[in-house]
This record gives C-alpha cells, structure tokens and sequence, in this order.
C-alpha cells in the first residue's frame, strides 16, 4: 500500500528538481510564474521541492535505496530519523540547543560533509 | 490554532481526491487561481494588505458578535460540557497525541533500517504500522472536528474563510479583466449557488492557509 500526497509527487518529478538546480545555477530560470507574494500552497511547495533535492541527493550517495523517492511514508521516516540524528550531532558537537534544522539546513550540513 | 489547522487540511483534502497532477501544477503555478465554472471564468487570488486590514476588522466584529449572541460557546466553555454529556474531546486529544508519540517511535526504527538498507520484509510491516495509525489518527481528528464544529471558534474560521473568498473572489468580464463577484459580502451570503462559493473556498484555502 503506498501513500502518496499529489504535491509532493509534484515536487518530486524529475522536471522540477531540474528546474530547481538549475534555478540555483542560473538565475533567470523561473519555477513558477511569480516570484514574490508566494501563496502558501506554493510555499509548501519550495519546501518539499528542497525535501526531495535533499533526499535524491542522499540517494545519489547511496546512503539510503530509491524506495524513499517512491513512497512518503519512507520518505517521511528517512528524513525524521535523519533530522534526529543531525540534531544530535548539533548538540554534541556545539554542546548548546539549537534551533530545529530545517530542509535547507540539513542540505548545509550535507554538502559539508556529515553523516 | 490546532483545530484551524485540522479544518484547512479538511477543505484541502477533499479537493485534493478530486483532483489530478497536472490540474495540481495549475494550483501551484501562480498566486492566483483561475477556475471555470458554468461557462465563466473566474479566479481566486492572494489578499492585498488593505483586504487583510478589511479581514482582521470583519473577525473582530464577528468574534464580539457571536460572544454577544451567547449561541455558540468558546471550546472551553464547550469541551467541558461535551465532557457532562459523555463526549470527552481531552480523551481524543489524548489517544491523538498517543498516538503521535508511537508514529515517531516506528518512524524513528524505519529511518533507521531505511539507512541500513534492510530488506523489505523488515521495513514494509514497520511502514504498515505508521499508514494504520495515521489512519486511526486521521479518524480520531474527524471525530473531534465534528464534535467541536459548532464551537465559536469554527464558527469564526467559516466565516473568516467565507470573507476571505468575498473579497478574492472575481470573474472575467466581456473587457477580460477580473472584477469582484458580490458587491457586498451580505449578496454574497444571499447567492444560492453554493458550488461556486464551494469550490473559491477550497481553491482560497490553498492559496492562504498553511498546513505543512
């Protein structure tokens, strides 16, 4: 049985996270036709856009199977035990609570290198 | 603020069933929506800050309204009273949070197996676990949200939802340019078209409301 919400499979096409790496490399390409007063749809949007970047790219390392790219239910678990598991590396390594990391944050500390 | 949130992801729900991928990127594409409906066109769109300004007075007005009326009761006045009659709404939060604290555990135990790479036969009942209780969770909200529906605060958030879609609310006339539908909020509670009021809402909560 998979459950699958239809704006995160949105976000997930292989169209969009083009778009949205190339969005990063190339300014003037545009994901969507506005690009201020974003609706909140569309902000929720963005937001599972970069969940999913952060999760191809965790597949691209191969430190998790394509079964999270499939399914939110494994997309959902991979993510929060990941989000776990950098909190407590915040708190080890800075021995003071942080905010709770965001997408983004956990796609830094990616490209930074931690596991 | 839980229960705006559990009624928004309602509208949102229910519109999402009906709905495909590619008329999803239409709703996503723009700050505005654009639907047809009976041969017209029409569209929803984000509120300026002078309509925000409008909204805040219209909820104020209405929240002293109805505590004046006395007709509906605050959910603190009313979950007690629920409680006399044998409906206990603290039990459903309960179990609801219960719940939630199992989910977390499981999702915890797959992320980890996820991370290993273990075999189906070890994630696929772990994911079961977590689509039966979202589903057991997704009963308990239902029936909180029916219970308290008649709350002031419900009440309060449908007419603040229905203002919202008075003031966004516009059509396209013969010039192709998007005019307001009802002059006045009072032509709009009159109108007996209640599908098209019921299709600005769901399409006006996508664009105002925020449930993830």
């Amino acid at each position: 049985m998979k459950r699958n919400d239809l704006l995160r499979e949105l976000a997930n096409l292989t169209k969009y996270q083009i778009l949205l790496q190339a969005r990063k490399d190339i300014c003037s390409v545009n994901i969507l036709d506005n690009n201020r007063d974003f609706s909140k749809i569309q902000i929720s949007f963005i937001n599972w856009l970069q969940f999913y970047q952060f999760l191809r790219q965790e597949v691209s390392m191969d430190e998790v199977s394509d079964i999270v790219l499939i399914d939110d239910v494994y997309a959902d678990a991979y993510y929060f035990w990941r989000r776990k598991k950098y909190r407590e590396w915040l708190e080890k390594n800075y021995n003071k609570k942080r905010k709770e990391p965001s997408v983004h944050a956990l796609n830094i500390s990616h490209s930074r290198g931690h596991r | 603020m839980e229960n705006v949130r559990e009624k928004v992801e309602k509208i949102q729900e229910d519109l999402k069933k009906n709905i495909d991928l590619s008329q999803m990127e239409q709703l996503i594409k723009d700050n505005k929506i654009s639907f047809d409906y009976k041969e017209k066109s029409y569209r929803v769109r984000l509120l300026n800050l002078k309509e925000k300004q409008e909204l805040l007075r219209f909820q104020t007005r209405k929240e002293n309204e109805m505590r004046e009326e006395g007709i509906f009761k605050y959910e603190t006045v009313l979950i007690p009273e629920l409680k006399k009659a044998g409906i206990d709404i603290e039990g459903i939060n309960k179990k609801i949070k219960n719940l939630q604290r199992e989910e977390e555990k499981i999702n915890l135990q797959l992320g980890e197996a996820l991370k290993e790479q273990k075999p189906l036969e070890i994630v696929q009942p772990m994911h079961d676990s977590i689509i039966q209780i979202q589903d057991e969770k997704q009963a308990l909200v239902i029936e909180k949200s029916v219970r308290l529906a008649t709350s002031l605060e419900n009440q309060l958030l449908d007419a603040t939802i229905t203002y919202i879609v008075y003031l966004s609310l516009e059509i396209k006339n013969e010039k192709n340019e998007y005019i307001k539908v009802f002059e006045t909020y009072e032509k709009m509670l009159e109108t007996i078209d209640g599908e098209l009021i019921k299709k600005a809402v769901s399409y006006s909560t996508l664009l105002q409301y925020e449930t993830e």
